[in-house]
């Protein structure tokens, strides 16, 4: 069982903490909700694994959302500026268009955005529907208006931010 | 066949339709350009969706990089602390890391599933989990502090990834906005760099004046001596290898380290003149400026990738420039000035401070603060950019320097705004933001950011 998970997590660590983050924004904390990930898959092996571990992870990352946040706005906003550099504003457009992205990201409802997540992973139709629970023939839909969305909400960010500039 | 949907174009992008949709939605779209056309916007969609999703990752090697080292120091810290550690039949000997990559424990094949955390706090705690593979353990660390956990995260001052030095020479190069330009409108002093482009744009910018903050203390207490032209000579001449320094490819540590050791020299020099005005505070204040001048020379000809910019001659204040370059100077100077006039950077006092942030300045509670500034730079949205940092300067008991840096909110952006900001930038203090930082463990910092009053 263990050597099952073992190669579990060498396929499956990196990418599920890579959509962790893009999806929290937070890298410890999309590294805890893989881990919790692949404890419960300790407990319960899973038999289609892939779509399973995004699966839980999703669900975590929603059952989460709240409680986490409060509890690690202190620590996160020291572990998020791990440069002490006195200038305050090196890599700050880089930042400042993630978090762009990422309030652009919000804008979508949970289905959307997580069908989008996955694709970005290389998950296949098929597998987005297992993982989300979705017919197949619902992914394209899904897919179209989420990419849709993501892109006229951040074009509606940068026009406003362009406005208030 | 009708028109084309959005979930079919979308299915035939991704390579989802089967052969026989596929060959359907191909013949329809040789004949339909209105569909045809359709496909090159959603295609444009795409591909914009999916360039804005990897644009949440970090850069490659800046996050990754930094983690490996700081696991190899958690890997010492945890072995002195381990011993005798409870939890310690869990280890494997075997586990322990050494070499870059996540931190490794064992767990017996065997244990109970109860005997996991479910819950994730513990598994936080407990770092990152690891599956040795095929060997029949499980990988976890036992618990400890949800701060020391967070602590590796530090400050890695001695940890510049690729993505960071790309940002620093970015910042490096960058056109000044709002910086004194003396040397650019006084032909008698400007340098004629016209010829180096890339040294004129090192010289002007924010790191390299930051760089040579330090030299109008040496001017000032009369140490270097001579005449004013012999000054200016001397300032130009130390901005020139400044500005060396910081066209070297490998500079961006020097850089940071000398910017933090000039500030804090600076904060301690501000202080001392302050209390002491006699000459043997004069006389340390000379001590200490040589020994910074000479550690930024030493640094600068210790780096082999400076002498990149040692093959060319360094500006010197030579000839007065042509007419039109001296008034494009005044021109280009002019125009900063007004579109961005240039706050007064350096240590002000409590009172301005206050003035400046509408609050009073906030400070951590139990901790004497070594100096108040002003520093330049808005870090993140909803700063009153006019209005420079207030940064409050602690010297650490171990030595180590810490910023708490403070920028009043544009009025009516609210408190706090969006989570998100507050994530990536610091926390509120009514319409003022704070952020924490220093050469100091992260551990220091967790209990630093509860104390800020």
């Amino acid at each position: 069982m263990t050597a099952d998970v073992g190669e579990l997590f060498k396929l499956y660590h990196g990418p599920l903490v890579r959509m962790l983050h893009r999806r929290t924004g937070d890298r410890d904390q999309a590294e805890e909700l893989a881990q919790e990930t692949f404890a419960r898959a300790v407990e319960a092996p899973p038999q289609n694994p892939r779509p399973w571990l995004f699966a839980v992870a999703l669900n975590l990352v929603r059952e989460d959302a709240r409680t986490h946040a409060r509890r690690s706005r202190r620590l996160t906003l020291l572990k998020s500026e791990p440069q002490s550099s006195p200038a305050p504003d090196v890599d700050f457009e880089r930042r400042e268009r993630q978090e762009a992205v990422r309030d652009a990201l919000a804008q979508l409802n949970d289905r959307d955005r997580e069908a989008l997540l996955l694709k970005a992973e290389g998950f296949s139709y098929d597998e987005i529907a297992a993982t989300l629970g979705l017919a197949r023939g619902a992914i394209g839909t899904t897919l179209a208006r989420a990419r849709r969305r993501l892109v006229e909400a951040y074009r509606a960010q940068e026009l406003r931010k362009h406005a208030a500039s | 066949m009708p028109h084309l949907d959005d979930a079919t174009i979308h299915t035939l992008l991704d390579r989802e339709l089967d052969s026989a949709e596929q060959q359907a939605v191909e013949s329809h779209l040789a004949e339909c350009e209105q569909c045809t056309a359709r496909l090159a916007e959603e295609r444009s969609i795409m591909s914009g969706a999916e360039e804005l999703i990897a644009s949440l990752d970090e850069p490659p090697g800046e996050k990754s990089e930094v983690r490996s080292e700081k696991s190899e120091v958690r890997g010492e810290k945890e072995e002195a602390r381990r011993e005798p550690a409870s939890g310690a039949a869990f280890l494997h000997p075997s586990a322990e890391p050494r070499g870059k990559g996540p931190p490794v424990v064992l767990i017996p094949e065997g244990v109970p599933a109860g005997w996991l955390p479910r819950r994730r706090w513990p598994l936080a705690a407990a770092a990152l989990l690891v599956v040795a593979g095929g060997a029949g353990w499980l990988v976890f660390r036992p618990n400890e502090p949800t701060a020391v956990a967070v602590g590796t995260e530090s400050l890695a001052l001695d940890t510049v990834t690729d993505a960071e030095e790309a940002a620093m020479s970015a910042a490096i190069m960058r056109a000044p906005a709002g910086l004194p330009a003396a040397d650019t409108t006084d032909p008698d002093t400007s340098p004629q760099v016209a010829s180096m482009p890339a040294a004129q744009a090192a010289f002007d910018s924010p790191a390299t004046q930051e760089f040579s903050n330090a030299l109008p203390i040496d001017l000032a207490v009369g140490v270097t001596g001579g005449s004013s032209s012999t000054a200016d000579e001397q300032q130009v001449r130390l901005r020139a290898q400044a500005a060396e320094v910081a066209l070297a490819e490998s500079t961006t540590l020097a850089i940071r380290e000398s910017l933090l050791a000039v500030e804090r020299a600076r904060d301690s020099l501000a202080q001392l003149a302050q209390r002491r005005s006699d000459d043997s505070a004069r006389q340390a204040i000379a001590i200490q400026n040589a020994e910074a001048t000479e550690r930024r020379r030493a640094e600068a000809q210790r780096r082999d990738a400076a002498e990149v910019a040692l093959e060319s001659p360094p500006p010197q204040p030579v000839a007065r420039p042509t007419a039109g370059a001296a008034a494009a100077a005044r021109d280009e100077a002019t125009t900063r000035q007004r579109v961005a006039p240039a706050p007064r950077m350096g240590p002000i006092g409590l009172d301005e401070a206050a003035d400046l942030l509408g609050q009073p300045v906030h400070a951590i509670d139990g901790m004497r603060f070594n100096s108040v500034s002003l520093v330049p730079g808005s870090s993140f949205p909803g700063a009153d950019a006019a209005r420079p940092v207030v940064r409050v300067t602690y010297i650490g008991v171990d030595g180590g320097i810490i910023y708490l840096d403070q920028q009043r909110l544009l009025d009516g952006s609210g408190e706090g705004d969006t989570e998100e900001v507050f994530r990536a930038s610091g926390w509120y203090i009514g319409s003022v933001r704070l952020r924490l930082m220093g050469d100091v463990t992260h551990d220091s910092l967790a209990v630093l950011v509860g104390k800020v009053r």
